[in-house]
């Protein structure tokens, strides 16, 4: 029997139970809606990309939803018309491509029509090669024959480099063996046997990276706006191969810095800009880690990347980072003249124990530690209490694009005075104020004894 | 209308050529106001206090973080010291236009040798020499600041300060404008608050929108998109009229050593400024007929 007590009692666990079942069918709604699958795969035209960042090369695709294609000016990238599946992928909300279910090369001819007219460009066999320590200068497109020549050439090397290794291995092997045989001997045997032999050389490493031998359209185009178009045997316009293409001019080159202040090393601060000095407070030590990077518009550099990139701003610039040789020294200069050369240096980081945390840094020694935390160039309080200029030197002296940065320790506790300055409009007409206020009372007072 | 105002634009250069003595007279007629006086000493007093704050906040950063990296820490309190002394010189602008109207005083001075360009240009001389001595006291401020914080006083910095004459300009003579359109006080006061709001705020809608993060991987179904998009259009818009939009212009222009795009800007700014001018004179010279 419910009696009236009971009552409110009862609503209650009424309106919990039914809040349980409504967050309940909620939650299990929410998850539906989530449930993410592959949506509306198609077989479409799409054009494979190949594309120059401005120091080595990248992959992505447009799928029919894009209709611009953005590739760097007067550097050789490649497009290739290729028919394959596409669906659309919710988790990432951008159209995919199952490559592996299809992937075929249409046979055709790309037609370009821009500022210098319109051009017909056939397919290529195409490779790419670099060295692997530097590939700024060194990175290579190889077209037709050449390109099968270096493809060849490159797995010859391969080829030796592996059976090389392998024997290198075997070799190493057959080593240790005699060394165990020679460290398990008693002192009265050892005698007897042979000195060991040193152990084998590692065959040196290839250097070379090589791409797979491709197929595409070499285009290598001043900066303009272009339309393009692929035709196929038949002289017919492949359907989907009609798009905008916006090749743009690459950036400035330049050295930009990571600055790691020694208190703070989880927390570094990026320096893109020459024109940006670098500012520290007082008995503040950091550690600069040079890096190259080249500056493009924000929407044509996520656009080359992925061309169906909507995140980047029209009318900013991104700096894109490259890895690539950069000296070990770094001069530091006061008015003109050099007032120490900084060595590249290893470094190791410990955490402070106690209660006020914080981090100390030191120099890495290879017989004591067992690993270096960062590298980077020392630059201590004292010198950059003299406001000194920091720049970058290749071997033949010329200092590196964009890598001079000034440096200033500020005294922000200073800034009190500042504030006392800044008042002084308003004191002055405080005073004045006063002074009128005196003067017009003065005045009265006289004509009243006028 | 347009061969209306061009004439009009001669003849106004052709006033300003002769009316060289009136002009002095208006413009030390204007200079002599107290209020104008009083009011450029308090502007300059906030606007330096303001100033602090913000180069505060910078330095703040420097003790939390340890480095700071920045183009100029004095560049944003200049850019705020040009602002707030700008407009309050373009709101004296549309009093003192405006109150000479209301006063009938106007009619007076026109009715001798003063012509509408003198009476604007000496308005326009009066603030330009206010703002010098405002601008005097900003330097007067950075060096401070220089000299006790140990910041750099650079080239681009005082190449702003130069170019700020131009901001100043334009916004007075959008203040005249305003004034010899309304030529009654509140509306004139109200409006040139409108624009100069609206303008503000714009630009405060475009960085805020800018500066919120799209998902790496959205599309072109995400509503913020379709508002960065309009915040993105309505913020070029602004920057073919703004004056600041133009002063921010040249300072990023300045960042990059983009001299020419610099020289564009503040050529711009310029143009501005004597479209607005002569388009005052030839509404209020309108107005008077």
């Amino acid at each position: 029997m419910i009696t009236r007590r009971m009552a409110p009692v009862i609503a209650l666990r009424c309106l919990l139970t039914l809040g349980l079942v409504a967050s309940l069918l909620s939650m299990s709604g929410h998850q539906g809606a989530r449930a993410q699958y592959a949506e509306n795969p198609e077989v479409a035209n799409v054009y494979g990309i190949t594309y120059f960042d401005g120091l080595l090369y990248g992959s992505t695709m447009a799928p029919p939803s894009v209709d611009t294609i953005y590739i760097l000016a007067d550097q050789t990238s490649f497009l290739s018309l290729r028919e394959t599946i596409v669906y659309f992928w919710p988790l990432t909300n951008q159209y995919l491509a199952d490559w592996d279910s299809r992937n075929e090369l249409l046979d055709s001819v790309l037609e370009v029509d821009g500022p210098g007219g319109k051009m017909e460009i056939p397919l290529a066999d195409y490779v790419i090669q670099y060295q692997k320590d530097d590939a700024r200068s060194s990175l290579r497109v190889y077209l037709n024959d050449d390109a099968h020549a270096k493809y060849d050439e490159f797995v010859s090397l391969s080829t030796q480099y592996q059976d090389a290794l392998a024997q290198y291995n075997t070799d190493l092997v057959v080593w240790q063996q005699g060394m165990d045989t020679y460290l398990r001997s008693t002192p009265e045997t050892i005698a007897e046997l042979p000195t060991p032999e040193p152990p084998p050389q590692e065959p040196e490493d290839l250097g070379t990276m090589s791409s797979d031998l491709q197929r595409g359209f070499p285009v290598a185009l001043p900066a303009g706006n272009y339309k393009i178009q692929a035709r196929d045997p038949n002289g017919e316009i492949i359907e989907g191969s009609q798009k905008s293409l916006v090749v743009f001019e690459e950036g400035e080159f330049a050295i930009g810095f990571d600055i790691i202040p020694e208190q703070r090393w989880t927390r570094p601060e990026r320096s893109s800009e020459s024109s940006s000095p670098i500012y520290t407070s007082a008995n503040t030590t950091i550690y600069v880690q040079p890096f190259w990077q080249s500056r493009m518009g924000a929407v044509y550099d996520a656009r080359m990347r992925n061309p169906q990139d909507l995140t980047a701003l029209p009318g900013e610039s991104t700096w894109a980072l490259h890895e690539a040789a950069l000296p070990d020294h770094l001069v530091v200069e006061q008015d003109g003249k050099v007032i120490a050369e900084v060595p590249l240096e290893s470094f190791v980081v410990h955490q402070v124990a106690g209660p006020t945390l914080g981090y100390t840094v030191e120099r890495f020694d290879p017989v004591s530690m067992e690993s270096e935390s960062f590298q980077g160039f020392e630059l201590d309080a004292e010198l950059i209490s003299s406001n000194p200029t920091i720049r970058l030197v290749d071997a033949e002296g010329n200092t590196l694009s964009g890598s001079e940065r000034d440096l200033r320790s500020l005294h922000p506790q200073n800034i009190g005075w500042l504030y006392a300055g800044a008042a002084l409009p308003l004191v002055a007409v405080g005073l004045v104020g006063v002074f009128r206020l005196r003067g017009s009372q003065s005045r009265s007072q006289e004509l009243e004894k006028e | 209308m347009s061969t209306e105002f061009s004439n009009s634009a001669f003849r106004s250069f052709a006033d300003l050529a002769i009316g060289m003595r009136p002009m002095k007279a208006v413009f030390r007629r204007y200079t002599r106001l107290s209020s104008l006086q009083i009011g450029t000493l308090i502007v300059v007093g906030i606007v330096l206090l303001a100033a602090t704050a913000v180069l505060q906040g910078d330095l703040e950063f420097l003790e939390r973080n340890a480095i700071l990296v920045t183009t100029d820490p004095l560049q944003t309190p200049l850019v705020l010291s040009v602002g707030m002394i700008s407009l309050f010189l373009g709101l004296s602008a549309v009093i003192g236009v405006t109150s000479e109207v209301e006063n009938g005083t106007l009619a007076v001075l026109l009715s001798g040798p003063v012509t509408t360009s003198s009476f604007l240009a000496g308005i326009v001389l009066g603030s330009l020499v206010f703002y010098s001595w405002s601008l005097l006291l900003v330097l007067g401020w950075s060096v401070l600041a220089a000299t006790i914080i140990n910041l750099h006083i650079s080239a681009a910095l005082l190449l702003m300060m130069a170019a700020s004459y131009a901001v100043v300009f334009a916004v007075i003579s959008l203040g005249l404008l305003i004034s010899a359109w309304s030529q009654k006080r509140w509306t004139a006061i109200l409006v040139y608050a409108a624009i100069v709001l609206l303008d503000i705020a714009l630009r405060v809608l475009d960085r805020f929108i800018g500066s919120v993060p799209v998902q790496s991987e959205s599309t072109r179904n995400d509503p913020w998109h379709f508002l960065r998009s309009v915040s993105g259009v309505l913020d070029r818009a602004v920057q073919w009229f703004s004056p600041f939009a133009k002063f921010d212009a040249m300072a990023r222009a300045l960042e990059f050593a983009d001299y020419q795009q610099f020289f564009l800007q503040l050529m711009g700014t310029i143009l501005f400024g004597v479209v607005m001018f002569f388009l005052a004179s030839w509404l209020l010279k309108g107005q008077r007929a």
